[in-house]
């Protein structure tokens, strides 16, 4: 009796063991998930850009201390809650460059998870989502565009007129002098 | 590991020193060839003035063809649309509207060596000093532009280091222009001009059998509406900016008018017109790259490296030797016209004109100095470029305001007997610091025109109040080493 107590207890243990061992393994893998999240990229700049041509170059910096290579998601949103956002760029690069954007607001964010060394992915997490970053496009005033445009018109038909009539001069001046001669 | 935006690698970097030691012991090898014919002034400054009609028109061609046309016409394509990519191209007005003006200044000045001389002695030493202050300023912008772009390209295409890729095209560059003087610098030109005529049409039917015109144009109104828009505000603005830009770089610089002393008689005006005709094209063709980059939504980490992204990303490795031999031809042929004419600038202007004065007058010793002088440019060139600063778009039109602001004076000058000289100097120093103001609180696109308006004014008014009365004659005297003002 005291053999099958004694054998019990032992499978006992050994089965607390056992599960000592496989909590312990769960807490490893969590831990190894945990550290193939990299840290938040942040973009870069002020928290509010403002372009007045409808362009800008977003950039962002990743975690210095990863060693894999990095791929970044940026989305783009109308709303500061990222309501229905668009992923624009995915890729190692980064920063992206926007252009040809009419007036209006635009909200972006990046986040980032780690590459293997041939390029593929790792099964790790991505990391939270950066701070969103604010695009106001305030093109310039229509009617000053116009404006300038206008007078650039005609300084360049002043400029344009003056090298005209300052070179037919010239050519007649030679050719009476030539003629005189 | 966050990698650079400039990690964007096609070449390989064995390919592309490859590249680069090639065409380096080909521009030096021709450089030293050339060489023979500039061991006298006006050999090495002004190549004997016996430059022919097919060589004069490839030079402008090549010099006016930088790497400016090939990277920076993409990305005006790309931040501003169709009206971008036409804005550069009017750049081609200018060496139009200086076809004849090569003609005068050759009659007026036969014996002449630089344009600043001209302003000397044609308005005096005060607006002498303003003209050099702008024409050097201008130089070292447009040299500085092209170094970055060289290691920013050898950097993007090949993965070579940007400092050591713009210290090796710097160093080629210098040792064949000191070697050759304007006989090498014109030669070369040559055969670089037809290496990226070739090289440009290339590249874009090549990118045209790839893509869908019609397919880019509908993702330019999706996501980029604005590039298409007939009223875009920043574009509108910087149309005639960019032309009137492009008329005070050729009308000022010393590397026009040094090409126009140089070309034999009768031939100047031919070759500039020519040049005009044959460069209109390719900021159209370069720009188009830009524009298609957008269309596809081809990710851009700088924008200035959109046309070479994007004839790589489409074409392989092919396309990115292309690109590179293209770029590379460019920027060798702009740098090299740079280092020649602004180092006559310093040696004939400043060093002997203001520093040395009266000691030194001999040709010998000018020649020496133009070679040294060259060297010294080219080590201030290479300090400036190894801190990269902003894009080159930034880097250039800081310049538009300057030289915007000479185009009155020079015209008038060349031009008009009655052109009041004071007011020539007030001209540019006003207007050069009205315009960068504009540049500054309204924007690069406005400043050139602002700097233009505010110069042409002056002198209007000036000469108008108080005309002078000019004897021409002056202006085919001696150089200014051997009458002092």
């Amino acid at each position: 009796m005291l053999q099958g107590v004694s054998s019990r207890l032992r499978r006992s243990i050994s089965a607390g063991a056992l599960n000592v061992f496989l909590a312990t393994l769960v807490l490893l893998a969590g831990s190894a998930i945990a550290t193939a999240s990299p840290a938040t990229p942040e973009l870069e700049g002020d928290r509010e850009l403002v372009s007045s041509n409808g362009a800008q170059l977003l950039s962002w910096s990743g975690p210095s201390e990863a060693d894999a290579t990095l791929e970044y998601e940026l989305q783009e949103s109308t709303s500061a809650e990222f309501d229905a956002p668009e992923t624009r760029y995915r890729g190692t690069l980064p920063s992206w460059y926007i252009s040809g954007r009419l007036d209006g607001r635009s909200y972006f964010r990046v986040r980032a998870r780690e590459l293997s060394d041939d390029g593929e992915e790792v099964a790790g997490a991505w990391s939270d989502w950066s701070e969103a970053q604010v695009l106001r496009v305030e093109h310039h005033d229509t009617r000053l565009a116009v404006a300038l445009f206008i007078v650039g018109a005609l300084v360049f038909t002043a400029t344009a007129a003056t090298a005209f009539l300052g070179a037919r001069g010239s050519s007649r001046e030679a050719a009476a002098r030539e003629e005189a001669a | 590991m966050t990698r650079s935006p400039n990690e964007v690698a096609i070449l390989s970097p064995t390919l592309g020193w490859g590249l680069i030691v090639g065409f380096a012991i080909l521009w030096l090898g021709l450089g030293l060839w050339w060489g023979r014919k500039g061991k006298s002034l006006e050999g090495f400054m002004l190549a004997n003035r016996n430059v022919g009609l097919a060589l004069g028109a490839a030079t402008a061609v090549a010099t006016w063809i930088t790497s400016n046309t090939t990277m920076l016409a993409p990305q005006l394509a790309l931040e501003m649309g169709v009206w971008g990519m036409l804005s550069y191209a009017t750049a081609s007005i200018g060496l139009l509207m200086f076809a004849p003006m090569a003609k005068r200044i050759r009659t007026l000045m036969p014996r002449g060596y630089t344009s600043a001389e001209f302003v000397r002695l044609r308005f005096g030493k005060p607006a002498w000093i303003v003209f050099l202050l702008i024409s050097l300023f201008y130089a070292l912008t447009w040299l500085v532009s092209m170094g970055m772009a060289g290691g920013l390209l050898l950097e993007a295409l090949a993965g070579i280091p940007y400092r050591w890729g713009m210290s090796v095209i710097l160093a080629v560059c210098v040792g064949y222009t000191v070697a050759g003087g304007l006989h090498a610098v014109i030669g070369t030109d040559f055969i670089q001009s037809v290496i990226v005529l070739i090289g440009i049409v290339i590249v874009v039917v090549a990118v045209l059998t790839q893509i869908e015109p019609v397919a880019i144009h509908g993702a330019l109104v999706e996501s980029r509406p604005a590039l298409l828009t007939v009223l875009f505000p920043a574009a509108l603005m910087s149309v005639f900016n960019g032309l009137l830009f492009g008329l005070g770089e050729i009308f000022h610089s010393n590397v026009w008018w040094s090409r126009a002393l140089a070309m034999r008689e009768g031939v100047g005006q031919k070759a500039y017109a020519l040049a005009g005709l044959i460069w209109l094209p390719v900021p159209i063709l370069a720009g188009f790259l830009g524009l298609a980059a957008a269309g596809l939504d081809v990710p851009i980490v700088r924008p200035d490296m959109v046309g070479p992204l994007l004839a790589a990303e489409l074409l392989g490795s092919v396309g990115a030797v292309l690109v590179f031999v293209v770029v590379f031809a460019s920027l060798a042929s702009s740098i090299d016209s740079l280092l020649a004419a602004t180092g006559d600038l310093v040696v004939h202007d400043v060093l002997h004109g203001l520093v040395l004065g009266d000691h030194d007058h001999s040709q010998k010793s000018e020649r020496r100095h133009a070679a040294w002088t060259i060297v010294g440019l080219g080590l201030l060139t290479w300090t400036l470029c190894m801190f990269k600063l902003g894009t080159l778009a930034t880097v250039l039109f800081f310049a538009g305001p300057l030289v915007g602001s000479t185009i009155w004076p020079i015209l008038t000058g060349l031009y008009w007997r009655k052109t009041n000289p004071r007011a020539a100097a007030w001209a540019m120093a006003v207007g050069s610091v009205i315009g960068l103001a504009a540049y500054v609180f309204i924007g690069w696109y406005v400043g050139a025109l602002v700097g233009t308006v505010v110069s042409m004014i002056i002198v209007l008014v000036a000469t108008k109040i108080a005309p002078a009365d000019y004897d021409w004659s002056t202006l085919a005297g001696p150089p200014p080493s051997e009458v002092q003002s």
